[in-house]
């Protein structure tokens, strides 16, 4: 069962990592959709999408981080996790902001 | 996307002379979009139109300039320091040889104009064996355009 749950565990953290490459790589391109066509909208669609996938899973990564090697007590795994769904919350916030600033054009 | 085309010619023979004659540079155009087997059924430039093309100094920095970001006449105009007139021309000459690529793009005034990118990536002239070869490699459409463009749909 230990190897199960590693397995897992290496699963969902391989998961984590491609959400995160392939977030800022959508993210990479509409911050040069801003540069080449000065779009608004790409602006705040590279930051929600930097926000989103790459701030969240270095502070989700961090927080794992030192918490496993007891830096941090455990008992602050959830305020880790609050902060993870407030950047995500801002992030998404930022996407749909994009939305209607690309709508208004 | 980006197509690969060759031309031929051997000794003598006049330059692209071995393919078929096609009217040149009759293009649908769409409002944003240009199907993707459009290309395919776009007459290619012969050699002498692409080498006479780039034989001109404001249509290499056209090229250099749209290469890295969209422009319109306009904006191509004060970049080269050319009348927009002169510019014109030029473009016109380059999207029939299919080596610029117009499109459409709204503008914060709720107008649209269209703006114009470098659709030649390479060009390459290779002479061997006693046969000229050449290419002209095209690239695909900007993966950030293309979402600019996108977002702006939903």
């Amino acid at each position: 069962m230990v190897a199960v749950g590693s397995l897992l565990g290496l699963a969902a953290g391989g998961a984590a990592t491609g959400s995160a490459v392939v977030g800022l790589y959508i993210g990479y391109h509409a911050y040069r959709g801003l540069r080449r066509n000065d779009d608004p909208s790409m602006r705040y669609l590279s930051v929600g999408m930097i926000l989103l996938f790459g701030v969240t899973y270095v502070i989700a990564l961090a927080g794992q981080g030192l918490i496993a090697f007891r830096v941090v007590p455990i008992s602050l795994q959830n305020a880790v996790r609050l902060v993870v769904r407030a950047v995500q919350l801002v992030g998404l916030l930022f996407i749909a902001y994009s939305l209607r600033v690309a709508a208004n054009r | 996307m980006s197509g690969v085309v060759r031309g031929r010619s051997a000794g003598e023979t006049a330059p692209g002379a071995s393919r078929p004659a096609t009217a040149p540079g009759r293009r649908e155009h769409y409002l944003w979009t240009r199907s993707m087997t459009d290309r395919s059924v776009t007459a290619e430039p012969d050699l002498a139109t692409v080498v006479d093309l780039l034989d001109d100094e404001h249509v290499r920095s056209i090229l250099a300039a749209t290469s890295a970001e969209p422009l319109s006449a306009t904006e191509l105009s004060e970049r080269c320091d050319v009348s927009p007139s002169s510019i014109y021309r030029r473009v016109e000459r380059l999207t029939e040889a299919d080596l610029l690529d117009d499109r459409t793009r709204p503008r914060s005034d709720g107008h649209h104009e269209t703006v114009y990118v470098a659709a030649l990536d390479r060009f390459e002239l290779r002479v061997r064996e006693g046969e000229l070869d050449w290419t002209v490699e095209r690239r695909g459409r900007d993966v950030a355009d293309e979402l600019s463009r996108m977002w702006g749909e939903l």
